[in-house]
C-alpha cells in the first residue's frame, strides 16, 4: 500500500521574503495606495458620465484590495491552503451578488420590483 | 512558549499542511468576514440598483474630503502594521513598538474622525431612518467601526505583549495574524469608501 | 518550542490530570468532554421543541379544546382557560422550527458527533483550538437560552416563523428582536466550531492519514464545516439588518407606501422584502445540507461496520460530498418560488435544484449496493442505519415535485412541504443521529445501551414517525395549507380533518417512544454492560486506537495509518476487521 509523503513543516516565520528587502516593497505599495487614493477622488470630481465615474472607481478600489491582500497580507507567500479559503469565500460572494442582482437589481433585462 | 489557553492558541507542532494552526484559522475566519461585508455590499449594490426609492444625497453632504482623509490614515495604519512585522522579523523590538502605537494611534485618528462625521450626518439630515442611503451608510460603517475597534484591541494586546519582551523573530506569528486582521480592516474600508461617497 | 514531541505517550502530553472539577467537566476544554456538553444540551433542546409541537399538535386536532394536563399551568397570555390563543400558536411555530434546525439537530449532528468524533478519527489529540472550542459551547448556551427565555418577553416570542420573514417580522413585537440576538449569538458559535473543525481536518491528521484515507464521517463533517463558514455570515448580515430595521427603524425591508394592520407605516421606505428571503435561503438552503452530510457520515460508518464489508463507492461518495457542498449554495431559490422572484431566475434554479438531486441520490444508491453481499448484522445502530435509507429516501423523492416551479406553486404553502421536510429531518438526520448516539455511547461512556429498550424505542420512534409525517404529504396534496391555527376554518380542509387526530395521536406515541430512550440513557449510563474498547470490531482510530472512554489526549500510542477506512473482511488477515493504524504483518495469518 503506497504512502503519500505528508508535506514538511513550514519554517513559521521566514517564508516570507526577508524582510529588510520587503521594506522597500511596502513603501512602494503604500506610495501605489496613496496616489490611487487620489486618483479616485481626483476623478470622481471631474464630473465625466457616470458609467465612467463607477469603472474607474470599482477599477481602482479592486487594485488597492490586491495590492493591499497581495502584499501586506503576504498573500503573494501563501500556498494552495491559505489560497483555497480566500477564493472559496470571494466565489461565495459572487454567487450570491449574480443570482440576487436580476431579481433585485432589476438587471439582465426584465423589470424591475 | 506561554501555556495561557488563549484564543488562536497555536502550537509549534508540525502541522498535516505545513501552515500553522493560527494563520489557516485567522484565515478561515476572514473568509467567513468577507462573507458578512459581502452580503451587506451585495444588498447595498442591488438596492442602490433596484430601488426606486434609493435616494443618494448631494457630494457637498458626504464630507468626501474627510473620508478621503480617513482612507488615507488607515493605508498608512496598514503600512505601520506591515513595518512593526518587519521590525519584529529583524528583531528590532524597539522599532515594533514604535510601529504599533502608529497602527493603533492611526486607528483612532479614523475612530475620532468617524465620531466627528456622525453628528454631522444628522445635520444635514441624512439619519438611518431617512432614506435607504442613510440605513446603509449608518450600518456599514458602523459596521466596520466595530472592526476597527476590534482591531485596536487585537493590536493593544500585541503591544503590551510585546513591551513585556513577548516577541522574537523566531516567535512573531501572532504579531502576523493581528497584522492580517488589521488589513482586512483596511481593505474593506477600500471597498466601502467609492461605494458610500463617491458613487 | 517543548512541546515538539508531538508523537510522545499521551501521559506526557497529559499535563495535568488533576484539574479540578470546573476545569474538568464544566469549562472544559478537551473536546470529548465538549462533544458530550453539546450532545446533552442539544437534546434538551430536541426535547423542549417536540414538546412545542405535541401542544401545536393538540390544536390541530382538538381546535378550540382545552389542552390536557398542560394547559391549566399556561398563562392567561398564552392560554387563557387551557385553550391555545393564535398568537401563541405562532410563537410554537416559529420557536419549534428555530429550536429543532439550530439548537436540536445540527448542534447534535455537528457540534456534538463531531466533536467527540472526529479529533478521535483522524488520531488527533484535541481540536485546533481548544479554547475557541469551549467558547463555542458556550456562547451556544447563552444563544439557546436568550432563544428559550423570548417567551417571556413581551408579546411573546418570535411569531414570524422560523424564516422570520419580513415586513410581517420588522414590525413584530419584541420577541422578534430576541430572536435576533439569540441568532446571532448561534451563529458566532458555529462559526467558531466551523474554524476548529476546517483547521482540525486540514491540520491535525494523523501520520499516514491522507485524503482518501480519512473516514467518510470526517469528510462529511469537513463539507459541513466549510459551508457554515461560508453560509452562515450571510444570514448574520441579514440579521444585523433585520435588527436595524426594528431597533433603529432603517429602511432595508420595509418597501415604500407599507400599510401594515391598517395603519401606513411612517418610513420612507424603498427596501425590499424579497432582499432578506434571498438572504435568509442563502444560509438556510445549505443549511439543509448541514442537517444532512453529518447524518451521511454517521449512516456510512455504522454501515460499513454492520456489513463487514468495504463501503461501495468510498470515491464516489467523497465526490458527491463534496457536490453536495458546492450545489447547495446555487440552489437557495427553489424556497422562493411563491415569493413573487422573476420566473427566468426561477427556471435557473429548477435546473439546479434537479443537478443536486444526483449527488444526494449517489449517495443513497452507494449505502444501498454497500449492503449487497455483506453479512448485515442487526445490531441497534445498524437497525437506524437501515430505516434510514428507505425513509430518507422517501423525503428526498418528495422533494423533487418541490423543485419544479409549477408543481411547486400548488404544493408550496401546504403540508406537503411540512412532510417533505420533516421526512428528511426526522426520519432521516434524527433516526441516524439516534443510531449514532448507540453506535457511539460505549465509546462515550464505557457502557452498552440496552439492547431490548433499544429495539422498543427503534420500533415505536420508526412507527409513529411515519404516522405523523405521511398523513401530512396526502393533506398537502389535497390543499390543506400550512401554519395554520384552526384548519376546521376552510372547507376543503374537512375531508382529511380525521388525518389531524391520527397525527396527533402519533405524535403522543413517538413521545412514549422516547420516554424509553430517556430510560434506557440513564440505566445505560450507570448500569448498561460494560464496553471493550473496540466492542464493534471496527477499523476507524476511534474504535481500535483507544480506550472506551478514551483520556486525555485521547491516544496511549503513536498513531500512524497505514490504510483505506473501511478494510473489513481482507482475505488473508487474521480478523475480519483490519484496522487503520496496525501494520500489514501483524494482521496477515502466518
Amino acid at each position: 500500500m503506497s504512502t503519500e509523503p505528508q508535506s514538511p513543516p513550514a519554517g513559521a516565520a521566514h517564508s516570507h521574503g526577508d524582510p529588510k528587502k520587503m521594506v522597500k516593497t511596502y513603501v512602494a505599495i503604500f506610495v501605489a495606495l496613496a496616489v490611487l487614493t487620489f486618483l479616485t477622488v481626483w476623478v470622481n470630481s471631474l464630473h465625466v458620465s457616470r458609467p465612467v465615474t463607477i469603472l474607474v472607481a470599482a477599477i481602482i478600489a479592486l487594485i488597492k484590495v490586491f495590492l493591499i491582500a497581495t502584499f501586506f497580507m503576504h498573500l503573494k507567500f501563501e500556498g494552495k491552503w491559505i489560497f483555497g479559503t480566500v477564493a472559496l469565500a470571494v466565489v461565495g460572494i459572487l454567487i450570491l451578488i449574480i443570482l440576487i442582482s436580476p431579481d433585485i437589481a432589476g438587471v439582465f433585462g426584465g423589470p424591475r420590483h | 512558549m506561554s501555556s495561557t489557553p488563549w484564543i488562536l492558541d497555536a502550537s509549534d507542532e508540525p502541522t498535516s499542511t505545513g501552515v500553522p494552526h493560527g494563520k489557516l484559522g485567522i484565515w478561515v475566519f476572514l473568509a467567513s468576514e468577507v462573507m458578512l461585508f459581502g452580503s451587506l455590499i451585495s444588498s447595498y449594490i442591488v438596492l442602490r440598483l433596484g430601488s426606486t426609492h434609493f435616494i443618494v444625497p448631494p457630494h457637498e453632504f458626504l464630507s468626501v474630503p474627510v473620508a478621503a482623509l480617513n482612507t488615507f490614515v488607515l493605508i498608512i495604519s496598514s503600512v505601520t502594521m506591515v513595518m512593526a512585522l518587519a521590525s519584529i522579523q529583524q528583531d528590532d523590538r524597539k522599532g515594533m513598538i514604535m510601529y504599533l502605537i502608529a497602527t493603533i494611534l492611526c486607528g483612532l485618528i479614523f475612530l475620532g474622525v468617524k465620531t466627528w462625521e456622525y453628528p454631522h450626518k444628522w445635520h444635514e439630515g441624512i439619519t438611518i431612518q431617512s432614506g435607504l442611503f442613510g440605513s446603509f451608510y449608518f450600518t456599514m460603517t458602523g459596521l466596520h467601526g466595530l472592526h476597527v475597534i476590534g482591531g485596536i484591541a487585537f493590536n493593544l494586546y500585541i503591544l503590551i505583549q510585546g513591551i513585556r519582551g513577548k516577541w522574537s523573530s523566531t516567535h512573531c506569528q501572532r504579531v502576523e495574524y493581528a497584522g492580517i486582521y488589521w488589513h482586512f480592516v483596511d481593505l474593506v474600508w477600500v471597498v466601502l469608501f467609492p461605494l458610500l461617497y463617491l458613487l | 518550542m517543548e512541546t515538539t514531541a508531538s508523537h510522545s505517550p499521551a501521559g506526557v502530553h497529559d499535563v495535568h490530570p488533576d484539574l479540578p472539577f470546573v476545569r474538568k467537566y464544566v469549562f472544559s476544554t478537551d473536546h470529548k468532554v465538549i462533544g458530550i456538553q453539546y450532545m446533552i444540551t442539544s437534546m434538551l433542546f430536541l426535547l423542549s421543541g417536540f414538546t412545542m409541537m405535541l401542544l401545536m399538535r393538540w390544536q390541530i386536532a382538538y381546535p378550540g379544546t382545552p389542552i390536557p394536563f398542560i394547559g391549566k399551568f399556561l398563562p392567561e397570555t398564552m392560554a387563557p382557560g387551557g385553550v391555545m390563543l393564535p398568537e401563541f400558536y405562532n410563537q410554537l411555530g416559529a420557536m419549534h422550527g428555530t429550536i429543532m434546525v439550530f439548537l436540536g439537530v445540527v448542534p447534535l449532528g455537528v457540534a456534538a458527533f463531531g466533536n467527540y468524533v472526529l479529533p478521535l478519527q483522524i488520531g488527533a489529540k484535541d481540536m485546533a483550538f481548544p479554547f475557541l472550542n469551549m467558547l463555542s459551547y458556550w456562547v451556544f448556551l447563552i444563544g439557546g437560552v436568550l432563544m428559550l427565555s423570548s417567551f417571556a418577553m413581551p408579546g411573546g416570542a418570535a411569531q414570524s416563523g422560523w424564516t422570520s420573514y419580513v415586513p410581517l417580522a420588522d414590525l413584530a413585537p419584541p420577541g422578534q428582536t430576541m430572536w435576533l440576538i439569540a441568532m446571532t449569538f448561534i451563529i458566532t458559535s458555529s462559526l467558531f466550531g466551523a474554524i476548529n473543525f476546517i483547521v482540525t481536518t486540514l491540520n491535525l491528521r494523523a501520520k499516514g492519514m491522507t485524503w482518501m484515507r480519512l473516514p467518510f464521517f470526517v469528510w462529511c463533517q469537513f463539507v459541513t464545516a466549510v459551508l457554515l463558514v461560508l453560509a452562515f455570515p450571510v444570514l448574520q448580515g441579514g440579521a444585523l439588518l433585520q435588527l436595524m430595521d426594528r431597533v433603529a427603524h432603517a429602511n432595508f425591508f420595509i418597501p415604500a407606501n407599507l400599510i401594515f394592520g391598517g395603519a401606513p407605516v411612517e418610513r420612507p421606505g424603498g427596501g425590499n422584502p424579497l432582499l432578506w428571503q434571498h438572504l435568509f435561503w442563502f444560509l438556510a438552503h445549505p443549511e439543509v445540507y448541514v442537517l444532512l452530510l453529518p447524518e451521511f457520515g454517521i449512516v456510512a460508518e455504522i454501515i460499513a461496520n454492520g456489513t463487514r464489508k468495504p463501503l461501495f463507492g468510498y470515491k464516489e461518495l467523497v465526490i458527491s460530498a463534496c457536490g453536495i457542498g458546492v450545489l447547495s449554495f446555487v440552489v437557495w431559490a427553489h424556497h422562493m418560488f411563491l415569493s413573487g422572484m422573476r420566473t427566468d431566475v426561477t427556471k435557473f434554479f429548477t435546473i439546479t435544484t434537479m443537478i443536486i438531486s444526483i449527488p444526494s441520490v449517489m449517495v443513497l444508491t452507494c449505502f444501498l449496493l454497500s449492503l449487497r453481499g455483506g453479512s448485515i448484522h442487526f445490531n441497534l445502530p445498524m437497525l437506524f442505519a437501515l430505516a434510514f435509507l428507505p425513509l430518507f429516501g422517501i423525503g428526498g423523492l418528495t422533494g423533487l415535485p418541490l423543485g419544479f416551479t409549477p408543481t411547486d406553486i400548488y404544493l408550496h404553502d401546504t403540508y406537503y412541504v411540512i412532510g417533505h421536510f420533516h421526512y428528511v429531518v426526522v426520519t432521516g438526520s434524527l433516526i441516524a443521529l439516534f443510531g449514532g448516539l448507540y453506535f457511539w455511547f460505549p465509546k462515550m461512556f464505557g457502557r452498552h445501551m440496552n439492547q431490548r429498550l433499544g429495539k422498543i424505542h427503534f420500533w415505536i420512534s420508526v412507527t409513529a414517525m411515519n404516522g405523523i409525517f405521511f398523513p401530512m404529504l396526502i393533506q398537502g396534496m389535497s390543499g390543506v395549507l400550512r401554519r395554520q391555527f384552526d384548519p376546521t376554518a376552510q372547507i376543503h380542509n374537512h375531508p382529511t380533518l380525521i388525518l389531524n387526530k391520527v397525527m396527533t395521536i402519533s405524535a403522543l406515541i413517538l413521545a412514549l417512544g422516547q420516554i424509553v430512550f430517556i430510560v434506557n440513557f440513564f440505566y445505560s449510563l450507570f448500569k448498561g454492560k460494560e464496553a471493550q474498547s473496540n466492542p464493534w470490531n471496527a477499523t476507524t482510530l476511534d474504535w481500535a486506537a483507544c480506550p472506551s472512554p478514551p483520556p486525555h489526549g485521547n491516544f496511549t500510542q503513536d498513531i500512524a495509518v497505514h490504510r483505506g477506512p473501511y478494510e473489513y473482511s481482507v482475505p488473508n488477515h487474521k480478523t475480519d476487521w483490519s484496522p487503520q493504524h496496525v501494520p500489514d504483518q501483524q494482521l496477515v495469518k502466518s
